[in-house]
């Protein structure tokens, strides 16, 4: 009934009392959700906490709901301010340098050596993509967050630029570093 | 995806990594807590029918209590509201000629004949009004109340005294209740027992036993608790 609807249609759906038009929406997407957060903040404890809270949030927002941007654009930027929210009360200051992205030679140097610990795994490309994710994880908070957006969002620059609150710019250089730490450290792997 | 910035073998890579969810714990609490907030809340009642219910208890506990209020009063004995009468030391009660009519036809009700009432409103235009026959007599003994009337003369009703007419209604009201009583009241109503006894002591003159035997008798149905005179006992 809901397969063919839009995630906007959806929460509008819901927003009208259709408690399946909810359900829907969170299958299609608590997977991405839930690993942006665990990826984020590396506890799963933590993770299982936000990932309610950020839900619980969207159903209380509904009656409020208007389609001014894509819905996924819309919870990953409730993501967002709760994960601030999260940093913050965590006392993680330097963890959250949103501002500054660090040197780009610096944070691939600052890249755990993993391949040289694990020498066996890494054939195996099962055990590549866990240390892709290891690396991801290591990215600098702006840098992974950008990154886990385009990957688990699916969201454009734009989106995530809104979701962020920074400017289209600001998305595209912290995608850009990010993406280029990785693929060093891929290099590294191999 | 940006496009603009896309990777395919490291978007790959990242999509063959470990496909982690939430756990199923988490899950539910969460699709129940969104089926909770839109379920159809219980339609409120509008104010006033919430005090449908205490303000209808408390009518019928006002109306409860008056009713038992006001039957306890009108159970009260007639008598010693008209007993009073009777020392002399008051006047007389007497009772407004329509009033007297009312309870008259109230007490003698169905049995009394048309005859008696048709004969009294003849002499009310002939003469001084004249009190109705008493109403316990009923159809045996409306021949002796126009016995009676004939003999007693009336007072004008213009000239009863005005204060007797809250007894009057008094007594009228409880006759309503007390059916009983119709005979009594009647009689009550009737005439004052002074004047009463006075026609039974001229029945007794006049050689008519019986009917002055049934008079007394009515006479004491209406006045238990008064002292006869020595020549009627």
């Amino acid at each position: 009934m809901h397969e063919g609807m839009s995630d906007e249609a959806l929460m509008q759906a819901y927003r009208d009392g259709d408690a399946a038009a909810f359900e829907a929406l969170y299958r299609r997407w608590r997977s991405r959700l839930y690993r942006y957060l665990l990826r984020q903040c590396g506890n799963a404890g933590f993770a299982d906490e936000l990932f309610q809270d950020i839900w619980l949030k969207v159903v209380n927002a509904r009656k409020g709901y208007a389609v001014a941007a894509k819905f996924s654009t819309w919870l990953f930027r409730i993501a967002h301010n709760r994960l601030i929210d999260h940093y913050r009360a965590q006392g993680r200051a330097a963890i959250v340098s949103y501002d500054d992205d660090p040197d780009d030679a610096d944070a691939v140097a600052a890249l755990p050596a993993r391949a040289q610990e694990q020498p066996e795994v890494l054939i195996e490309r099962k055990a590549l993509a866990q240390e892709l994710v290891k690396h991801i994880e290591a990215l600098p908070a702006a840098q992974r967050e950008t990154f886990l957006m385009s990957e688990e969002g699916e969201l454009t620059l734009e989106e995530i630029a809104a979701a962020t609150g920074v400017n289209r710019e600001t998305a595209k250089s912290r995608l850009r570093y990010a993406l280029k730490k990785l693929r060093t450290g891929l290099k590294e792997l191999k | 995806m940006s496009d603009e910035l896309r990777d395919e073998r490291l978007s790959r890579l990242y999509r063959e990594s470990d496909r982690i969810e939430p756990p199923p714990a988490l899950d539910a609490a969460i699709l129940a807590a969104a089926r909770e907030a839109v379920k159809p809340a219980p339609s409120r009642r509008a104010w006033w029918q919430a005090w449908t219910l205490p303000m209808g208890v408390a009518a019928t506990v006002v109306l409860t209590v008056t009713l038992t209020l006001m039957v306890q009063q009108e159970q009260e004995p007639l008598v010693p509201e008209a007993a009073p009468a009777a020392d002399g030391s008051r006047a007389p009660v007497a009772v407004p000629q329509k009033k007297a009519d009312a309870a008259a036809d109230l007490a003698v009700k169905p049995a009394a004949p048309r005859e008696a009432k048709q004969e009294a409103v003849k002499r009310e235009a002939e003469g001084p009004v004249v009190a109705p026959a008493p109403a316990g007599a009923g159809a045996p003994s409306a021949p002796m109340a126009e016995t009676v009337e004939s003999a007693v003369p009336a007072r004008p009703a213009a000239a009863m005294p005005r204060q007797a007419a809250p007894a009057a209604d008094a007594v009228e009201s409880r006759t309503r209740s007390a059916p009983l009583r119709k005979e009594a009241v009647g009689a009550a109503l009737a005439r004052a027992p002074e004047q009463w006894l006075e026609v039974i002591r001229q029945l007794k003159q006049q050689g008519k036993e019986k009917e002055a035997a049934e008079a007394l008798a009515e006479f004491r149905k209406a006045y238990p608790d008064y002292k006869l005179p020595d020549d009627l006992r």
